[in-house]
């Protein structure tokens, strides 16, 4: 009893400060975590063509093309089929692929959502974030997990 | 001085002769369609568009802003797209049932409002009977559920049909017998005599005449029976019935369009119904200063629907037995505790 009195004071309080946490989307955009994974963005230069991102994509989204040289050609990311899990990202070497915060994506058919590799490195930033660097602190975590007493690797 | 029932207040305004039947037939039909409009009015308004406002408040969201002034206009958006949905008919429904339960569920609210007293002389008729009448026709609609669930020839909604009954039976007991404890305050059924009643003053505070109002006199039996109307109506915690997210619209499960429509401002009507009936027996009716009896009045029906609105933002909703067990077992030991008391306090004391 006590805690149905105690919603209902706790929804009037938020009834009442008139704040709200939706906003209205087109004119205002929303906030995004530093740790939200959008739409891919590939970079050419640092590319070494090790293929780990297109051997650890869980459900094929990624398709790499090279020539008998190893010599990149295609780079080929469908980010309507990706479920946006970062391993790619997590295991590249030399943080090629990174998923941005960037989900302002539309198209008319699914094949629009078919990039390939100028598309890839045309996605914008999301305002100018940088998501490698807001997510290294996480990333910093995650790796010292191992270290102490106990080894959880 | 009590208010006249409307068709007498028309009679006096067009200088007709109200002892003629001929002349209170007509006139009592364009009282009842004067109510009926306000009232549909006020579920129309609560229904599309207040219902999403005032939720969207307590749960901190941006509600419809973008149709006409503050989204009043998906209203009309919304009446638009349910009515020019096609009506469908499911195989094998029995089809006077079937077509006859939003009917039923729609017009038993609308009944209620009959006897009703809404201040500024808006009170249609005034039987000695008034709160019996009121709770008797509320209670069809319990009817018209089974009727819609029964009829839809879908296990869904007979089930659905089944739990809504199963609800009602089970609060509309507590919710009588606590309106009975305010009879017996009153010492009369009938409507105007309850809101005349509570028209006396029950202490002077300051200088400021706090009314004897039948919420401050007996807020125990006022609490019992808000939550035995938001159960009555329909309302979370007591959704069970229609329960939206998890067990899909039960006895409406079948309905489109019109008939849609039909159940679904029936239910707002319903709610609108349970206010008014608070309003009058416990809220001393239109009562209130400087503005008039009618504005007094739907004000504090729609305190009401606020209320059920807050209870649906707050409250989680229970499982169908601990509602069965809250009903019988809680409910309904409290009103009978209340009633009991009441008896003692007006037999013994008053």
């Amino acid at each position: 009893m006590i805690g149905v009195l105690k919603s209902m004071a706790t929804t009037m309080k938020h009834a009442l400060d008139g704040e709200t946490f939706t906003v209205e989307y087109p004119e205002t955009t929303p906030e995004v975590s530093p740790r939200f994974r959008g739409v891919h963005k590939f970079s050419q230069e640092r590319c070494i063509w090790c293929r780990q991102c297109e051997n650890v994509c869980p459900n094929n989204t990624i398709h790499i093309v090279t020539d008998d040289q190893r010599n990149g050609e295609q780079y080929n990311l469908h980010i309507g089929q990706c479920i946006y899990c970062r391993l790619c990202e997590e295991v590249c070497p030399v943080d090629a692929i990174l998923l941005t915060q960037n989900f302002e994506f539309t198209a008319d058919t699914k094949d629009d959502f078919a990039y390939n590799k100028e598309q890839l490195k045309n996605v914008p930033w999301y305002k100018d974030i940088d998501p490698l660097q807001s997510r290294e602190p996480d990333r910093g975590a995650w790796i010292g997990e191992g270290e102490g007493d106990i080894d959880y690797q | 001085m009590q208010a006249a029932p409307l068709p007498e207040t028309l009679a006096d305004l067009l200088g007709l002769d109200p002892s003629n039947p001929g002349v209170l037939a007509v006139l009592s039909i364009v009282g009842a369609t004067i109510i009926g409009t306000i009232m549909l009015l006020n579920a129309a308004l609560a229904g599309p568009w207040a219902k999403r406002k005032i939720t969207a408040a307590f749960t901190d969201r941006i509600a419809v802003n973008r149709h006409g002034p503050a989204g009043l206009l998906i209203i009309v958006a919304d009446a638009v797209r349910l009515i020019s949905k096609e009506l469908i008919v499911p195989d094998g429904v029995d089809r006077p049932a079937w077509d006859l339960a939003p009917l039923v569920i729609a017009s038993s609210a609308l009944l209620g409002f009959a006897v009703i007293p809404m201040g500024s002389g808006i009170h249609l008729a005034d039987p000695e009977a008034g709160l019996a009448y009121v709770f008797a026709v509320a209670s069809i609609a319990s009817l018209g559920l089974v009727m819609a669930g029964y009829a839809s020839n879908n296990k869904y909604s007979f089930l659905g049909g089944l739990r809504a009954v199963a609800q009602n039976l089970a609060y509309e007991i507590p919710l009588i017998l606590t309106g009975v404890s305010v009879v017996l305050f009153a010492g009369t059924l009938q409507m105007s005599g309850i809101v005349a009643a509570q028209a006396e003053t029950l202490v002077s505070i300051a200088g400021i005449d706090i009314p004897a109002w039948y919420a401050f006199v007996n807020p125990f039996a006022f609490v019992l029976f808000m939550i035995a109307n938001l159960a009555e109506v329909g309302r979370n915690p007591f959704d069970i019935p229609e329960a939206p997210t998890e067990i899909v619209a039960g006895y409406q499960t079948e309905y489109s369009s019109v008939y849609f429509v039909l159940i679904y401002l029936g239910e707002f009507v319903h709610i609108f119904l349970g206010g008014a009936i608070v309003a009058t027996i416990f809220l001393g009716g239109p009562a209130g200063p400087v503005l008039p009896g009618i504005v007094w009045f739907l004000i504090k029906i729609w305190g009401v629907f606020m209320f059920t609105q807050w209870a649906r933002s707050a409250v989680p909703r229970v499982r169908i037995d601990q509602l069965i067990t809250i009903g019988w077992k809680g409910l309904l030991v409290l009103a009978f505790a209340n009633l009991i008391l009441t008896a003692v306090i007006v037999g013994v004391i008053v």
